[in-house]
């Protein structure tokens, strides 16, 4: 089987400080009903989690993308907060292996 | 170094349109050690500067960008001078059926949905180049012409030989049309056009200085007489 590329730590890095930024622009985004910015970040994220090693993070972008569709906002809420906790998880995971 | 050296030393340019800086950042690094040189354009606009700016051997794309769809690119690449050819593969979140028959429909050649693994975009970008090369070039018996980097390499010798643009035309009209003979005057209308005054003669001293650079194999350039001049490869 071929071997997986590793990216390098220092990208992963960048990569989990842009999505801590983020969770701020999502919050804003459905105080606002802005629900063009969450179905472009939800979409984002759906790409980009995989690619980095974090399949959790496309799973959740790609239900923050299909949520942003029906604009139910408790629900959307309630999704945000779980990414948040899930993010600090991730983050918390990846300092103790890297 | 001369601007031939330059074109044949450069690795092979791709071009990658993609506003996610850290995504972009992770696909330069697989594609780094495919021997590729990446350029980057975040938005549409910035896309549209590049392909003036050189010839890519393959443009990777992303559908969702700042200040516009990846799709509007392409009809504007379809008639840019130097890039007209160039394949696109797209990469996407869009997983649905209806976009990608469009895109296809429109002239892309690959397709890549997001997530994916990076290995596999490597894959698929070194069998598109790969294609790409085999389009590039065209090989004429112990002749083998780039017609990207427009340099040549011999058969038994290391490292290209430096044409002039018109030789390099003149070669590759007649190795492409092998035993075919050109008359002076097919080749001057093809090589000069129709606007410029020259004479016959001067197509034998390019004849002339193209034989002399082909080493050993200028034989291969063989006139007849009082009609013109064919490959024999």
């Amino acid at each position: 089987m071929a071997e997986a590329i590793r990216i390098p730590d220092a990208l992963i890095d960048n990569y989990l400080k842009r999505r801590i930024e983020e969770v701020n622009l999502l919050e804003k985004a459905l105080s606002d009903d802005d629900y063009s910015v969450l179905f472009r970040i939800g979409h984002q994220l759906k790409g980009n989690g995989m690619m980095f090693g974090f399949p959790g993070i496309s799973e959740i972008g790609s239900r923050i993308e299909k949520g942003s569709l029906i604009r139910n906002k408790t629900e959307m809420a309630s999704m945000i907060d779980e990414y948040r906790f899930s993010l600090d998880q991730i983050i918390k995971n990846h300092q103790r292996h890297s | 170094m001369d601007d031939a050296v330059n074109r044949y030393t450069m690795k092979k340019q791709l071009l990658m349109i993609e506003d996610e800086i850290e995504l972009a950042g992770a696909v330069t690094y697989a594609l780094e050690s495919a021997d590729l040189e990446i350029t980057h354009a975040t938005t549409l606009t910035e896309a549209m500067k590049r392909i003036n700016e050189k010839q890519f051997s393959l443009i990777l794309v992303d559908l969702h960008l700042p200040d516009g769809s990846g799709m509007e690119f392409i009809p504007a690449l379809r008639t840019n001078e130097l890039n007209r050819h160039t394949p696109i593969l797209i990469m996407t979140g869009d997983s649905e059926l209806d976009r990608k028959v469009n895109a296809f429909a429109q002239g892309v050649e690959d397709y890549i949905v997001k997530p994916f693994h990076l290995l596999e975009l490597r894959a698929r970008v070194e069998r598109r180049m790969a294609k790409q090369s085999e389009f590039e070039t065209l090989v004429a018996g112990p002749v083998k012409l780039n017609l990207q980097t427009q340099t040549v390499e011999l058969q038994g010798l290391k490292g290209p030989i430096y044409l002039t643009p018109r030789e390099f035309k003149i070669l590759h009209l007649l190795a492409k049309n092998p035993k075919i003979t050109h008359s002076r005057d097919t080749i001057l209308k093809k090589i000069w056009g129709d606007g410029i005054h020259v004479t016959n003669r001067t197509v034998d001293a390019h004849i002339c200085y193209l034989r002399k650079k082909l080493e050993g194999y200028g034989n291969l350039i063989r006139s007849s007489a009082g009609e013109g001049y064919r490959f024999h490869g």
